[in-house]
């Protein structure tokens, strides 16, 4: 429906990154170039500000040449053009990041995800340009923003600081301005981290301004001439360029009654020069230049178009292989004009596009205003209607507003501003309807559709009422439906497609107001009979909002099954966004029941049809750690540590990037808790650091965690037992209807504690737990295992192990129903011990045994401790008739690891074939039938 | 105690720039006078708005490249 982004920001993309090429005839200046240098060694920040016309990118732009030409490996240069689009923060990062990307760095556009613009906030941003300090490290960089005083959003400036706050080594900023930015400054030069070329430093010393004159411009000025000439315009550049201009081709005679003429004048020097640069020039070529000054970025095409002197049968040369220059003359004026250092510069390398230097375009500008001010619109509305017929839509509408107000202006507006808000781009579409006249806005349903949605979105919005807008959009649409021009396939008119967004919005706003579930139920339903079937968009938000409706009135299976709706919905809207948030909603309210199958299976099937087949086309969709994390932790407490640690790094890098640090820090845990349980303590403790870095609040739950290792830890060294008596005695117990980490790991340790040292009472403990189960009796079933286990190890400390056994069968069945195993691993030997005797009585059987096998394959670590093993041996030792060989030895020693089977067989450098013969020899030596089996086997009879 | 909201309404201001400007300002600057100075500057005189003008005023003499020497408020 709408062209790709990209098609049509590309091409001019190009022209903003493009580094000036090296001018004609330029004054080496060594001391400013020397002045660059150091600067580049040891400083963050090298800016350089002056007034317009002292040269300063050409400074810029000849030290880059110089650097790439000189140095064995010159830093990779990033130049960003800055113009005034740039000021919505969104845009302007995407472009750095854009820049840094066309320059090979490998760096992800994460707000290309994104795009829905409430995500335009600081910690978004932060994330960003942490992308950017993190990409950039392999090798030296220079990042250049050109003309940094057209920056004038806050957000930006303190986005700038926080980059050098953060900014490695290899990357060092280039600020080229007309003034000094809000930035930090006198701190950087404090610390000696600013290099500073200034006005002062620009201007053209003597010797620079002969050198100037009768060396690169080729001029035969006597010494007095150039002294006056120097003492007229100050060593000012662009003056003495435009002079030299005007002294060109002229004899000595002419020159010397200039340089006079000149040097008595008083007016201002831009002024009078600019009057002389343009009586030097053919009458056509004056013309031109004063006709085409109102243009930002121009190309031959475009000036015939503004000129009125369109030729037909021109392509875009990006789509012929060559371009003509004689197609147009337009170009070969543009060409001419470089050549002549007539103050044009190109942007691209193949001469295509040329932007005039701005003052001298100010200056000619005005020129225009005084021949004839009506042409200026004339040609403005020109270059619009040249602009949108390349498919450049926000020039065409710059270029459209510039000419004035009138009725291709307002729907050029009115077409490309939905299309504006959905790249994320909304400061921009403010900016447009902004401009037009409020009666035109409120008189036309489309514009007042567009105005809510920015309205909605914009974070900056003062105002956020987007309701009266949508009322308004509506009256006027159905008074008079207007058929669409591009119909989406769901909506035929208008008033269709606003009457669709307005249930949207209705509900949106009934939801934020509070409303009952109930009357929210009731809109959704009515809402959804009323839009049509197409409109899958929609549809998809709409249920998402009923499946919440129906959670809170605690319809469970409605809920479900809209959510299930929604999700296809969403695949169908080809919203990837949107299917992705259904899910992971689906997935939270499955976790939050315990019901781990679905969230296995929603997990899997959203990777395998959205995350994987993206991830393939290269493309990265951080919220997919929701995902990871899911499916990961729902492996965790299955026990399938293997499968589940991919999943959870993967999962926990991508929370970094989506900014979700509530997802980062369970993975985290869960990663600690993975280590924990194989004894890797350290591993697991630096797991724990990382949690609580990532977390942005509160991080007392997350020592919780941390004392319940020292607990594990404890079983081979009492003195973390005191560790965590330490922490606990620094708490309180909490309320009992908190469900918080912090009251299941302060039972544990005082049951722990009383163990060791008699005391504290356990009695009262017991009763506060019992409050809690019976909190948690109506919630979700991890809890409920959890707490059963930690009160049957309670009671067995108390000595009442009927009771205990009865705790515990209780969590076992539970347990059994979800296939849960890991939690009893967290409890160590106490539990290992329960577990057997639960086994004895042939307490849920099955899943206990699998327990007890989990138990004793991740023994050998250390985590259930050595008491354990001397029981088993002594029942099983003789069972070994046949001794294992030294190739089986090996095999067997690697089936200890975490190393799947076709792992084993590459490492050993055999084929599965010969593996598996390998194992099922073992196996039959060992009296197993499991792999697990086997190890346990083994490392009973010491064998490992 | 000073009052800032006096300053939201328009005055007139004196702009002193460090050249001569000719008759083309007084196109470009529509609402102020030109008064050249006997040292060679130029004192532009008018009335501001207010103090987004007046700062808005700086942004284009600054494009247009000329140097501020002071700025007054007359009344």
């Amino acid at each position: 429906m709408h062209p790709p982004v990209e098609a049509q920001e590309a091409p001019l993309l190009s022209t903003k990154l493009h580094i000036p090429p090296v001018g004609r005839g330029q004054v080496r200046r060594p001391r400013l170039l020397e002045q660059l240098d150091v600067g580049l060694g040891g400083s963050k920040l090298t800016l350089v500000s002056a007034p317009a016309g002292f040269g300063k990118t050409t400074l810029v732009s000849e030290w880059v040449h110089r650097l790439e030409a000189d140095r064995d490996a010159p830093p990779r240069v990033v130049w960003l053009a800055l113009d005034e689009g740039d000021n919505d923060p969104v845009r302007f990062w995407r472009y750095v990041i854009a820049a840094l990307q066309e320059t090979g760095c490998t760096i992800q556009d994460t707000l290309a995800v994104w795009g829905t613009p409430s995500h335009s906030d600081q910690v978004l941003l932060a994330s960003l340009i942490n992308d950017i300090v993190a990409a950039v490290t392999d090798r030296e960089w220079m990042l250049v923003l050109d003309d940094y005083h057209l920056v004038k959003t806050t957000s930006i400036h303190d986005g700038i600081e926080y980059l050098l706050d953060h900014i490695p080594a290899a990357l060092h900023l280039v600020i080229i301005t007309r003034e000094d930015p809000p930035l930090f400054l006198s701190r950087l030069r404090g610390r000696g981290q600013l290099v500073e070329i200034r006005a002062a430093d620009l201007r053209f010393t003597p010797q620079e301004t002969t050198a100037f004159l009768n060396v690169s411009m080729g001029l035969d000025l006597a010494a007095q001439e150039v002294s006056a000439l120097e003492d007229r315009t100050e060593g000012w550049i662009v003056g003495l360029q435009m002079a030299a201009l005007s002294l060109r081709g002229q004899s000595d005679v002419d020159q010397k009654a200039f340089v006079a003429a000149f040097a008595g004048d008083d007016r201002y020097v831009a002024d009078y020069l600019v009057d002389e640069v343009l009586r030097g020039q053919p009458s056509h070529i004056q013309h031109f230049l004063v006709e085409t000054s109102m243009l930002d970025r121009l190309c031959g095409p475009l000036c015939d178009a503004v000129l009125g002197q369109e030729q037909d049968g021109q392509e875009e040369p990006e789509q012929s292989a060559f371009f003509d220059q004689r197609a147009s003359p337009s170009q070969a004026i543009l060409e001419d004009l470089f050549e002549s250092n007539l103050f044009i510069v190109p942007l691209d390398n193949r001469r295509y596009w040329f932007r005039y230097h701005q003052l001298f375009a100010g200056l000619l500008c005005d020129r225009l205003e005084s021949i004839s001010p009506e042409r200026i619109a004339q040609n403005h509305r020109r270059a619009s209607l040249w602009h949108e017929k390349q498919g450049f839509v926000a020039e065409a509408i710059s270029h459209a507003l510039a000419a004035g107000m009138d009725e291709r202006t307002i729907s050029l507006v009115e077409r490309h501003s939905e299309s504006a808000i959905r790249r994320g781009e909304n400061w921009q579409q403010r900016q447009w309807i902004e401009a037009l006249p409020i009666e035109t806005i409120r008189s036309r349903p489309l514009l007042c559709l567009a105005w809510a949605w920015a309205l909605m979105f914009d974070p900056y919005a003062t105002e956020r009422e987007p309701l009266p807008w949508i009322e308004r959009a509506l009256e006027l649409s159905s008074a008079n439906p207007r058929l669409l021009d591009e119909p989406d396939g769901a909506y035929r008119t208008d008033y269709e497609l606003i009457r669709g967004n307005a249930y949207a919005f209705r509900i949106g706003e009934m939801r934020r107001q509070g409303g009952q579930p109930q009357e929210v139920v009731a809109a959704c339903l009515e809402a959804l009979t009323a839009l049509p079937k197409e409109a899958m968009f929609a549809r998809g938000i709409l249920t998402l909002w009923l499946a919440d409706a129906y959670d809170q009135l605690s319809e469970g299976d409605a809920a479900k099954e809209a959510l299930a709706q929604a999700a296809q919905f969403g695949l169908a809207a080809d919203g990837k966004l949107i299917a992705l948030v259904i899910a992971g909603v689906q997935v939270r309210n499955a976790w939050a029941q315990g019901d781990l199958h679905t969230v296995t299976s929603v997990c899997r099937q959203t990777l395998s049809s959205v995350v994987r087949p993206a991830e393939e086309a290269g493309e990265r969709l951080p919220y997919a750690c929701h995902f990871y994390a899911g499916l990961g932790r729902t492996l965790l407490s299955w026990n399938d540590l293997e499968q589940a640690e991919p999943l959870l790094l993967k999962a926990a890098e991508l929370a970094q990037l989506a900014m979700q640090p509530d997802v980062q820090v369970d993975c985290c845990r869960d990663l600690a808790v993975l280590n924990w349980v194989q004894g890797n303590y350290q591993e697991a403790h630096a797991w724990m650091d990382r949690a609580m870095e990532a977390c942005p609040g509160e991080t007392d739950f997350l020592y919780a965690l941390r004392a319940r290792i020292w607990l594990a830890q404890a079983e081979n060294d009492p003195h973390w037992l005191d560790r965590a008596i330490r922490w606990a005695d620094g708490r309180v117990l909490e309320d009992p209807g908190d469900y918080s980490w912090e009251l299941q790991s302060l039972v544990r340790v005082r049951i722990a504690q009383y163990c060791a040292y008699g005391k504290p009472d356990l009695v009262p403990v017991l009763a506060v737990l019992d409050e809690h189960l019976e909190v948690t009796a109506l919630d979700s079933s991890g809890w409920r295992v959890q707490v059963l286990a930690i009160r049957a190890l309670l009671l067995q400390a108390l000595g009442r192990t009927r009771e205990a056994l009865h705790s515990l069968e209780g969590s076992l069945e539970v347990a059994a129903a979800t296939g849960r195993v890991t939690v009893f691993l967290e409890h160590g030997l106490p539990m290992y011990k329960l577990l057997r005797e639960a086994e004895r009585r042939n307490t849920v059987v099955d899943h206990t045994r699998r327990i007890l096998a989990a138990f004793e394959v991740r023994g050998r670590a250390g985590t259930v401790g050595s008491q354990l093993f001397p029981q088993q041996a002594t029942v099983r030792e003789s069972a070994l008739i046949e001794p294992l060989s030294e190739r089986e030895q090996e095999v067997l020693r690697l089936l200890a690891t975490a190393l799947s089977g076709p792992e084993i067989a590459d490492r050993l450098a055999i084929s599965i074939s010969t593996f598996r013969s390998h194992t099922k020899s073992i196996y039959g030596k060992l009296d197993a039938h499991s792999r697990l089996d086997a190890v346990a086997r083994a490392e009973a009879l010491h064998l490992l | 105690m000073t009052s800032t909201k006096e300053f939201d309404v328009e005055a007139v201001y004196e702009i002193r720039v460090r050249s001569r400007l000719d008759a083309r300002w007084s196109r470009r600057l529509p609402d102020m006078e030109i008064l050249p100075q006997s040292n060679g500057d130029s004192l532009i005189k008018g009335p501001v708005a207010d103090q987004s003008a007046l700062y808005g005023l700086f942004s284009r003499l600054r494009d247009l490249g000329l140097v501020l020497v002071s700025v007054q408020r007359i009344g």
